[in-house]
């Protein structure tokens, strides 16, 4: 027996070649979300990406700066006051919070509390969206160089923004609070009732999971519970718009204070102590 | 442009590889231009693919289609593999029936290939949702087929545009 020439030999049919390449394609897909296995080559192919993605984002960036460019010295000397003047206010409100905070560890040193984790806070801007329509992401100038792991809380003016999901040496990525999917432990500041906030896709969380009773109404307000071991206790989350349905397990929904408006300085908070410790 | 000529009919230079490249490259970057979260853009470079998967079915294969959609994934932030799933069944698509969807204009081209993107679309998600956790669009993106259907006519255009007797001639 012999081989056939090379002329005869037929190669895969179309529709067995895509079959190949879906497989591989899958592959990559659970290889990648389930096993985290495909960093490297995300990292190999990012090199001819980046140059792309830079082009790709060069009208954004000359826009802004025709904006910056334009704008009016009198607007800028009003917005400059305005910003003196808050800081005038936060810097004396953190000073009497800082007192509060000694005080605090102080009593909880005298009851035998373990202090309380402390928080380190780098200061990012938010360089572009993911043009991922499946998912909400924003693109930060602050990566593992900066000190930035992954799952470190991301805040800013408003409250809790959402969580680093990707870290890049000089870059990270963000995926926000309101992706759906999303999960933060909370806690209700008004009777401290405890949770977990979903996003439910809508630009909304849903309060699920509570332990225990249900104490909440409209209105409440929603922190960070500091449960999972990776957010700071105390972050402001979001409010409740909406009580529906039974009370042994009514449909909660929440507004989150950082929503609408576009990112633009955010802050990541590492917070200082072992998970679980 | 024309939208009376049947543009198949039209008397056409052989596809250039070169060419292929750059209009791969500059789909990717279309694709990759940050936009508002939610926006309806069409996807450029599945469209690019599966104008050259119709008109050189020997060079636009199922590694280009792999490749490319590495790319895309890896500059969007995406899943990896998930478009690279779309790209390599739109080409299939494209292969599969590119006799007959050549005889039409660009239109009629558009109308049979709207129904392969939105396809190709519903695949990558369903996809994403089985092996890597559920994210969903937002509703309104399957609008994204129509607003590249409505794109074809003008992107097949001036993808053929170096084809174009005239031009090679001068050339």
């Amino acid at each position: 027996m012999s081989t056939p020439p090379l002329t005869f030999r037929r190669s895969l049919s179309l529709t067995t070649r895509a079959l190949f390449a879906s497989a591989i394609a899958i592959a990559a897909m659970v290889a990648d979300w389930r096993l985290g296995w495909l960093e490297p080559l995300r990292d190999g192919l990012s090199i001819v990406a980046r140059p792309l993605l830079a082009i790709g984002q060069f009208p954004a960036m000359v826009r802004e700066q025709f904006e910056r460019a334009t704008l009016d010295v009198l607007v800028l000397q009003r917005e400059n006051a305005e910003l003196r003047t808050r800081l005038t206010h936060l810097v004396v409100q953190q000073q009497l919070a800082q007192r509060c905070a000694e005080e605090n560890d102080r009593l909880r040193a005298l009851l035998g509390l373990s202090p309380l984790p402390k928080v380190r806070l780098i200061a990012a801007e938010v360089l572009f969206d993911t043009p991922d329509p499946f998912s909400r992401r924003v693109v930060v100038d602050r990566g593992s160089n900066h000190g930035v792991r992954l799952g470190f809380a991301v805040v800013d003016l408003s409250g809790l923004v959402g969580q680093v999901t990707r870290v890049q040496p000089l870059v990270s990525e963000v995926t926000l609070l309101v992706q759906e999917g999303a999960r933060v432990p909370v806690e209700v500041v008004r009777t401290g009732t405890r949770g977990i906030a979903w996003g439910v896709g809508d630009g909304r969380l849903q309060l699920r999971d509570v332990l225990g009773e249900w104490r909440v109404r409209e209105g409440d307000e929603l922190i960070t519970s500091g449960l999972d071991g990776l957010f700071p206790r105390g972050l402001p989350v979001g409010r409740v718009v909406r009580v529906e349905g039974a009370s042994g397990a009514p449909i909660v929904l929440v507004e989150p204070f950082a929503a609408g408006e576009r990112l633009r300085q955010i802050l990541i908070a590492e917070r200082l102590d072992q998970p679980g410790g | 442009m024309s939208a009376s000529a049947n543009q198949s009919a039209e008397l056409l230079a052989p596809p250039n590889r070169g060419w292929m490249g750059v209009s791969l490259i500059v789909a990717l970057i279309f694709d990759l231009v940050p936009r508002v979260w939610g926006a309806v853009a069409p996807e450029i470079t599945m469209m690019t693919l599966t104008f050259w998967a119709l008109r050189a079915p020997q060079w636009c294969g199922m590694s280009v289609a792999l490749g490319a959609g590495f790319l895309l994934d890896v500059g969007r932030g995406m899943v990896l593999g998930q478009s690279a799933l779309a790209f390599v069944w739109v080409v299939w698509g494209a292969q599969r029936w590119r006799t007959r969807v050549l005889w039409f204009s660009g239109w009629g081209q558009a109308a049979h290939l709207v129904w392969l993107w939105g396809a190709a679309l519903a695949l990558e998600t369903a996809a994403r949702a089985v092996f890597a956790g559920g994210s969903w669009p937002p509703l309104h993106f399957w609008v994204t087929p129509l607003v590249m259907m409505g794109v074809w006519p003008f992107w097949q255009w001036v993808l053929l545009w170096p084809q174009r007797y005239s031009r090679a001639e001068r050339g």
